[in-house]
């Protein structure tokens, strides 16, 4: 395979410099590692209501440690530092825009639920500081008592307590960056495209619209009045903007009290070029602060109390266009269209393009997003051995709350065209009007979220078994805007019999229900049982051989997914709003229309198989886990199949679907020490496969047209079949007479035409594989770590804006991978059928052609610390000293040149950044 | 000590816990019970429903990727290249691709008039408006079968039935072409007479009035009888779609032909208006569709282009086709002395408007050439325009698209009974309704021996057929006939694999012009398939009993 390296030039040296680094090495241990084999400790971490250790475990759990491997990852979301840490998590950013930037989460195939501390909140950005660790709950035991939440898995953050911190510590770290953006779509300059636009309508027999005189004026640059040829890319955006973050964190334990307190400060700046002129940011801007109280008080000798508190400020500045609409302005709009200012300095323009694009990003106020997230936590836990040994009741209450308010202070502007008349004579054409800053504010979005749960625990041992029960109720209460509180309740049940930590029997079963849904059908049951072996417990088995340790374990059982819709199950009549007009007069008369017809949904569920191995080898210095899972998803929400219009209302969302996901996840590690170097290496990798098992699909009249037995997101469209070499020449599109360059297709049926019966299925079969590698480094005082992370079989159909050449009414934009289109030069190497202008119904649909693997391999995250010594440091009390250099997406293999294969973005481009900064701890 | 805490906390939690009844139902929906309701006099809810239930008559206007339907036949093109219209004009109809495939609302319209008809009498309104209610219903339900027949042939007739989510649907069979049209001949002839009678009273105009149902029936019995539907040229056929148009001429309800002639479009209160799709009062059919060398604020998109073929079928304003010698026409003068529609219906080079002369020719204001949207034909469409010749700006303007208008029933008899037989009073019959039109047009009699309004007196069925088919071209130019009717009369297998032509207007340094002849578009129809809409994919694949149209 060839790759070809993009943004090398920028990040080169500092790779380089890394790799030197490399040679005086580093210290931190890159926690995605399963267990770290230097250190012998068996772990504990946390689950869902409570903790397992590597010993007692039995569900497919995988376990990321906070510190480095979260806070050397420089952007506001701490999501985009899982890019490729845990086996069966698939992290892609694809927007990057300040404030914006928050990865996607794909655990198994489907979005987690997200649980802070143990209870389900809204997304929000939590400063990598704050966070413990993070578990990610992958099988069905695991999220057992999610019980009608639990079926896409979910992540669980915790965050730090400060109890293992003795006496206290104090750290300031101060850290700053810039960013710059990964790769781009590349419009033509003004030349090229109106020699392919021209080329576009001869092809299509029209006559071309640039005469030979204009072509040249595009090219020589004499007049750029007349003949203008925009590099928008420069005019709008600066190379990179500064990034910069200031931290405090405080945590200790004393006689009564656990603490943690953490600030967190973040100014990341947006790409724009602004004007000196204006008196306020029209940059796409965002500053946050983020608070955290975590204390942890021994009320009585047996009653613990907890309070967590957290509060998020978030502030994002944007011009008063939005963001969205210049980035969509700037890829439709050609090199020629318009010339940024004109010979007297207004902005350019004309009637199709009135908005210049300068304008839309400089004169057009600014808007302000602010948003607030709230979250308390308030629990009591009483140890109860005074009544029965071993028992325990806790209690909690968690509110969350979070507003969005946009502020808007935009106006609108105006643009001129030139026209220079017969007598050179220069007139101005006016488009637009210009106005003054409004002022207004709205709550766009307001939720809140109430959560109480009431727990008991006991544990009971006998000789070396133990017995462990846990009993808890948890109940949710959630509203947004102005709809009616949706409700869970949820009882569950965990037991669990370790015999002798060889054999670990495990079972939780919730009864689980939702407010939405209809009463009779609010309730699910949802059972799941575990077993592990510990085979290195055994007495025939040699701890001291070559294997270590090793375990089996497998789970299976049932958890739900409440989609329940606002009361669907209610028939109600809609308002539509002015609906006809009766009299002569201009008065509307109100119409009132079914809405929909009332469906009983009830929760989808999914039974769950997952059974792993893990196992340690090599004098405790190499570790493998793999696990193979098998989830079977039933009363999936969809439209029947055979929905027929004669009905005369929409069919609703019905409980019909059944789909399959399977795979496999692998992940291994390697630590040691040689002398005073140590050194880490993980991987993981993680296969993922889907099925459409039943989707209630009618006959088709074709095997090929069924999407049945297809990949649950699988694209359909005809299957490309080379480019008409003589005009007429087929199969094409219905009704199409062809030119040589169009697309030909596939005739699957072979009749000779291409309709609805050639399609099917054009985005193959073959799993989606996304894996991680890293390696870490320490050396004396110095560290480096290095993670790696890529996707293959990563196919994806990209259509339209970006894509297609002359859109729009044929005034849209060109790029370069069209310079590339075919020709009767190029017939054999284009990769862009015949140019034409405006829409082509034979090439531009949803085809095989427009199918590519994006797959890629990308420099995710490198990290280079050095901590001055300690024996300095004694002498002037200070616990560490550390500097930094970190950077993210640094550098990418892929053989997609033209756009990032991460994003595929029309929007803010996604950032590299680079970013260094100091450490103290007192 | 401790225990006192323990107690306190636990009453605490308990207060928590027991938490106050809320609202666990959204009250704000509103239930069939408080629609239909047995206690509501005004009926309010119910003549809201009633309202809706106007949104599902036919509107045309540029509704089919920014065009008229007839920019699908030879009356014009899209300004837009590739304009999804093409699918139409070319050919690139599929069971999956369809820009007017109207299937599913015109089911959506019979299940809402049932659901109307069946609920509505529990409401204590007054009874002769509950009466007129369901009669429209009536007539709504039977409109969007006519709309289902013309484009899909014969489908499945439901009855009264409002179906639910558990019948099934899966195995209904379509219905013959035939009984359909008996099926909507039966219901027009049942509710004639329970529709409100005219004239209407100014507060209620908008309400199907009884010559709707007469209107309805006269041109369901005309495609019946028409050579796609009637291969064996049955003369009964003609004269019971003759007798229709004849029952509505005579019923002495006020219909009568209005001048100007634009006023029909314009004005809600006129007595040509049979029933029309009345639309909110703006300046969007304006916009859409004048000239694009205005500004703003007068602005405009100009999508639809009319033809030099549908120019060219406009005769001179004595009444002669522009190819007969004696017509006076001038080629170098191509707009001069013409039809007046023809100056209502397009906007040509040299026409007023907003207060300028619109310049089609090649650089002018309308055509200024670069990759604008602009005229492919020399023409802009000005049909259903507000009067804006002279004004300097667009006004709100009412625009009242026609469903049935009365010189559609006078071009209905005439072309029935021309076909019903030859002889004297069948041909005479006819040219008296062309007469009129053209009277009422602004072509005067004249003072030709042997001709009027500049048609022959003379002419024999054939040429009466031509002159009518002319006559239903330019009098309902773009209201979303002539689509129908190349396919109806079995042309458009010879009109739609024609060219679409267009002129090339040059500017002469002494200020004339001259006019070059271009061809702008090549239609496709491919003969027998495109005379049928295919039924959706989807319907057939959910339906296994209905039977998909031959070709597709």
């Amino acid at each position: 395979m060839i790759f070809n390296i993009y943004k090398v030039p920028r990040t080169l040296p500092l790779i380089l410099c890394m790799l030197l680094g490399t040679y005086f090495a580093f210290a931190q241990t890159t926690d995605s590692l399963k267990r770290l084999a230097l250190d012998s400790n068996v772990r504990t971490y946390p689950v869902l209501h409570g903790y397992r250790n590597d010993t007692n475990q039995v569900a497919a759990i995988g376990y990321l440690k906070g510190g480095n491997a979260l806070t050397s990852t420089p952007t506001a979301y701490v999501y985009n530092a899982l890019s490729g840490r845990l086996a069966g998590l698939n992290v892609s950013l694809n927007n990057g825009m300040p404030g914006s930037d928050n990865a996607t989460l794909s655990l198994r195939g489907l979005a987690p639920l997200i649980l802070v501390d143990g209870v389900p909140r809204f997304p929000s950005s939590i400063n990598p500081e704050q966070i413990e660790s993070i578990t990610l709950l992958k099988d069905a035991l695991s999220t057992a008592m999610l019980g009608m939440q639990g079926a896409n898995g979910a992540l669980l953050i915790t965050t730090r307590s400060g109890r293992n911190t003795p006496g206290y510590t104090f750290d300031a770290t101060a850290q700053t960056g810039v960013s710059s953006s990964l790769q781009e779509r590349k419009p033509l300059s003004a030349f090229d495209y109106a020699t392919l636009y021209n080329e576009a309508l001869v092809n299509d027999g029209r006559v071309p619209i640039y005469s030979s005189a204009a072509l040249q004026g595009y090219k020589d640059q004499n007049n750029r009045f007349l003949y203008p040829n925009v590099d928008w890319s420069k005019e709008l955006f600066k190379d990179n903007a500064p990034f910069s973050r200031y931290t405090i964190n405080s945590e200790g334990s004393g006689k009564n009290i656990n603490y943690f307190v953490s600030l967190d400060y973040l100014n990341q700046q947006g790409l724009l070029k602004e004007n000196p002129a204006n008196t306020y940011k029209t940059n796409t801007n965002f500053e946050r602060f983020v608070f955290r109280t975590n204390l942890e008080m021994d009320l009585t000798p047996r009653l613990k109390g907890t309070l967590n508190l957290y509060s998020n400020i978030g502030d994002q500045n944007a011009p008063g266009n939005s963001f969205a609409t210049l980035y969509s302005a700037f890829l439709n709009t050609p090199a020629n269209a318009y010339p940024k200012l004109n010979p007297n300095g207004s902005l350019g323009g004309n009637i199709l393009f009135s908005n210049n694009m300068y304008g839309q990003s400089v004169f057009t106020g600014y808007t302000k997003t602010n948003t607030t997230y709230g979250f308390a936590d308030l629990g009591l836990k009483r140890e109860m051995d005074d009544v029965l040994e071993g028992l325990w009741v806790k209690g909690r209450l968690a509110y969350n709350f979070n507003t969005n308010q946009f502020i808007n202070r935009s106006k609108a502007f105006q643009t001129f065209q030139m026209n220079v008349g017969l007598a050179n004579d220069t007139t101005y054409q006016r488009y637009g009007t210009q106005s003054s800053q409004v002022n207004t504010s709205a709550v766009t979005d307001r939720g809140q979220q109430i959560y109480m749960e009431g727990s008991g625990g006991y544990t009971h041992k006998t000789g070396d078994n133990t017995f462990n029960a846990l009993l808890i109720y948890t109940y949710q209460n959630l509203r947004s805007t102005s709809q009616l509180a949706q409700k869970y309740n949820n009882a569950a049940l965990q037991l669990s019999y370790n015999v002798q930590n060889k054999y670990i029997f495990e079972g939780a079963a919730s009864y689980s229900g939702n407010s939405w849904f209809k009463p009779g059908n609010q309730y699910g049951f949802y059972p799941s049982v575990g077993f592990s072996w510990n085979i290195d417990q055994e007495s025939f088995f040699a701890k001291d051989g070559f294997l270590n340790a090793l375990k089996l374990r497998t789970t299976y059982g049932k958890v739900g997914n409440a989609d329940p819709g606002y009361f669907t199950y209610r028939y109600a009549y809609i308002n539509t709003g002015s609906a006809y007009y009766f009299g002569t007069g201009p008065g509307a008369v109100q119409g009132l229309d079914e809405s929909a017809l009332p469906s009983v949904r009830m929760a989808s569920s999914a039974l769950k198989f997952d059974a792993g191995l893990d196992l340690t080898f090599a004098k405790n210095r190499a570790f493998f886990t793999v696990d193979y899972y098998n989830h079977a998803f039933a009363n999936l929400l969809q439209i029947r199949g055979q929905a027929s219009a004669l009905l005369g209302i929409a069919y609703p969302l019905e409980n019909l679907g059944k789909s399959r996901t399977s795979g496999t996840e692998w992940t291994a590690g390697w630590a040691d020490k040689v002398g005073s170097l140590g050194y880490t290496i993980g991987a993981n990798l993680s296969f993922n496969n889907s099925k459409i098992i039943d989707n209630n699909e009618p006959a088709q009249p074709y095997p090929w047209m069924a999407k049945t037995g297809q990949p649950v997101n699988q694209v359909y469209g005809y299957l490309a079949d080379g480019f008409v070499s003589t005009a007429g020449q087929g199969p094409v599109v219905e009704g199409y007479t062809s030119l040589p360059g169009d697309i030909k297709y596939k005739d699957l049926n072979g009749d000779g035409v291409i309709n609805q019966y050639d399609v099917t299925a054009i985005g193959g079969q073959k799993p989606l594989i996304y894996y991680g590698f890293n390696v870490g480094i320490n050396y004396k005082n110095f560290d480096l770590s290095v993670l790696f992370q890529g996707v293959e079989h990563n196919k994806q159909l990209l259509t339209g804006l970006g894509e297609w050449a002359f859109q729009n009414n044929g005034t849209g934009n060109a790029f370069e991978q069209h310079l590339n289109r075919w020709t009767p030069q190029t017939a054999a190497t284009a990769t862009y059928p015949r140019l034409s202008v405006g829409p082509n119904r034979n090439n531009n649909t949803n085809s095989s052609f427009w199918v590519n693997n994006f797959n890629y391999l990308r420099l995710k995250n490198v990290a280079v610390g050095y901590n001055l010594s300690t024996a300095f440091l004694n002498k002037i009390s200070v616990k560490q000293i550390r500097f930094f250099v970190n950077g993210f997406n640094l550098a990418t293999l892929s053989k997609t040149k033209r756009i990032d294969p991460e994003s595929l973005s029309l929007g803010y481009p996604i950032q590299e950044l680079i970013n260094g900064g100091i450490t103290v701890k007192f | 000590m401790n225990k006192i805490k323990i107690y306190l906390i636990g009453i605490i939690a308990l207060n928590l816990f027991a938490c106050k009844k809320y609202e666990t139902l959204p009250n704000e929906a509103i239930s069939a019970d408080i629609v239909y309701d047995k206690f509501d006099k005004n009926g309010t809810y119910a003549n809201w429903v009633r309202n809706d239930l106007y949104t599902y008559l036919p509107k045309g206007y540029n509704r089919i990727d920014n065009v008229v339907l007839d920019a699908a036949s030879d009356d014009a093109v899209a300004s837009r290249y590739g304009s999804t219209i093409e699918l139409l004009s070319k050919s690139g109809l599929t069971a999956s691709s369809n820009p007017d495939n109207s299937w599913a609302t015109n089911y959506q319209a019979i299940r809402k008039t049932n659901l109307f008809i069946s609920k509505v009498d529990v409401v204590p309104y007054d009874a002769a408006t509950l009466s007129f209610w369901k009669a429209e219903a009536r007539f709504i339900r039977v409109m969007n079968y006519f709309e289902l027949i013309k484009r899909y042939g014969g489908v499945p007739l439901l009855g009264d039935k409002v179906y639910g989510l558990n019948d099934n649907l899966t195995n209904i069979p379509r219905n013959t072409f035939n009984e359909c049209v008996q099926y909507i001949v039966s219901e027009c002839d049942a509710i004639k007479t329970l529709l409100r009678p005219e004239p209407v009273a100014d507060a209620f105009l908008g309400s199907v009035p009884r010559g709707a149902a007469y209107a309805l029936k006269a041109r369901v019995l005309l495609y019946a009888a028409s050579p796609l539907n009637n291969t064996s040229n049955d003369l009964n056929k003609w004269q019971l779609a003759a007798d229709a148009a004849k029952d509505l001429m005579t019923l002495n309800a006020g219909y009568s032909l209005v001048s100007p002639y634009n006023n029909v479009f314009l004005n809600r209160k006129n007595t040509e208006v049979i029933l029309a799709y009345q639309d909110a009062q703006n300046g969007s059919i304006e916009r859409n569709n004048g000239p694009i060398g205005y500004g703003e604020p007068n602005a405009s998109s100009g999508y639809v282009n009319p033809s030099q073929n549908l120019v060219d079928a406009f005769p001179m304003n004595n009444g002669r086709a522009i190819t007969d010698a004696a017509s006076g026409y001038n080629s170098a003068s191509p707009y001069a002395n013409r039809d007046p529609r023809m100056a209502l219906t397009v906007f040509y080079n040299g026409g007023n408007w907003l207060n300028r002369p619109v310049e089609t020719f090649d650089g002018g204001l309308d055509k200024p050439g670069g990759n604008r949207l602009q005229t492919r034909t020399g023409y802009y469409m000005r049909k259903f325009s507000g009067n804006f010749e002279t004004a300097t700006a667009l006004a709100s303007q009412t625009h009242n698209f026609p469903i049935f208008r009365y010189a559609e029933i006078l071009l209905n008899y005439a072309e029935a009974i021309n076909e019903a037989g030859v002889g004297v009073t069948f041909q005479t019959e006819a040219f008296n309704q062309l007469k009129a039109l053209r009277l009422r047009a602004g072509i005067a009699i004249g003072a030709v021996a042997g001709y009027q309004h500049g048609l022959s007196t003379t002419l024999n069925q054939a040429e009466m057929r031509e002159a009518i088919r002319n006559e239903r071209r330019i009098e309902m130019a773009f209201e979303e006939q002539r689509f129908w009717d190349i396919r109806r009369w079995k042309i458009a297998h010879l009109v739609g694999n024609g060219n679409v032509n267009g002129v090339q207007i040059t500017k002469q340094g002494t200020g004339t012009f001259t006019y070059t002849p271009i061809v702008v578009d090549k239609l496709n129809f491919i003969n027998p398939k495109m005379y049928l809409y295919p039924i959706p994919l989807n319907e057939i694949l959910s339906d296994r009993a209905l039977l998909q149209n031959p070709g597709y």
